[in-house]
């Protein structure tokens, strides 16, 4: 298959030529899901990065694992992946016995669109980060179904199929956990900018 | 954040979907070990071709339990025996309702005879 062939591939195609042999199947495979496992992952284990990265690298693991027996039809890759990764990152989480680590999210990345201005790419990064730390405060489940919902972007079945509960108890997880975020930031609105952002409006 | 923002909910949508536009970068060491184990089952799978009877003695299935499997399984099997019974049956006592019917589409009786091998032809005359 063509390079052009691999990236337009679907992911159980990949997959499929990924058992057969093909070894450009996991390069498409792994660019195309590592970034977001990885990031996933992190956000799972309150940032800490060398854990996320073993993480990631366990649920591709399994992926290749399984490819022969893969069953077309019955499942997603995306889903199939996520899915892995939470119960990985839940494993990890219960074995340190919810020890808690502090974010590291000092390296977060610029936000590539866009060309404001540099104090307003730090109010952002700060809001960002500020973000982060409310969502390490979490309970977990919330934690993982805000994540997937609202910065993962899947939607609310994708979501139960990965956390193995019903969408109505997705929903109400989501909300919770959206209302516990506002509730963690509302202290912080003058300090990243919110008040002077009201009074700009107003 | 945009002046168009509203209420403090709109605001942590916002920020919640910039915080899901930052793509994680994936260390160069990372993708190195994702490929290598990838190469590693890929290897380890091509080296055990028949993976699914393992060498702790799997019994090789029987030639009626593949000819089985090749129609679609045993039930499939079973029916297709069932009909060729019938089909048998009712060529060797023709009952007489596939009589009448017959005569009723037909309308009468029609002999058909095939000559399937000809003494008058030509070529084998020449002979």
């Amino acid at each position: 298959m063509a390079l052009d062939g691999f990236a337009t591939a679907s992911d159980e195609v990949l997959l499929v030529l990924f058992a057969n042999g093909d070894r450009q199947a996991a390069h498409v495979l792994s660019q195309r899901f590592a970034p977001r496992i990885l990031g996933y992952a992190t956000r799972l284990l309150s940032g800490d990065r060398a854990e996320a990265e073993d993480v990631a690298q366990e649920a591709f693991l399994r992926l290749w694992r399984i490819a022969g027996d893969w069953r077309q039809g019955e499942a997603r890759v995306a889903t199939w992946l996520y899915r892995v990764t939470t119960n990985l990152c839940m494993d990890r989480l219960r074995s340190r016995q919810r020890r808690r680590i502090s974010a590291d999210v000092a390296d977060l990345p610029d936000i590539a669109d866009g060309a404001p201005s540099v104090a307003a790419q730090m109010l952002q990064a700060d809001r960002l980060k500020a973000l982060e730390r409310a969502l390490g405060g979490l309970p977990e489940r919330q934690r993982q179904a805000v994540v997937l919902r609202h910065i993962e972007g899947l939607g609310n079945p994708d979501i139960a199929e990965i956390m193995d509960m019903s969408v109505e108890a997705v929903e109400s997880l989501t909300a919770r956990g959206k209302r516990a975020l506002a509730a963690a930031l509302a202290g912080q609105r003058d300090a990243l900018g919110y008040e002077d952002d009201e009074r700009d409006d107003g | 954040m945009t002046n168009a923002m509203t209420g403090k909910d709109g605001e942590l949508d916002q920020l919640l979907a910039d915080l899901g536009a930052v793509r994680t970068d994936v260390p160069d060491a990372l993708m190195a070990r994702i490929l290598a184990d990838a190469v590693t089952v890929q290897n380890n799978a091509q080296s055990v071709p028949a993976r699914h009877y393992p060498a702790t003695g799997r019994p090789q299935a029987s030639i009626w339990a593949r000819i089985a499997a090749a129609v679609g399984g045993g039930k499939v099997l079973a029916g297709l025996g069932s009909a060729a019974v019938v089909g048998v049956v009712l060529g060797f006592v023709q009952p007489a309702p596939i009589a009448t019917l017959s005569s009723t589409v037909w309308g009468q009786n029609i002999d058909v005879s095939v000559d399937l091998l000809s003494i008058d032809d030509d070529f084998l005359a020449e002979g």
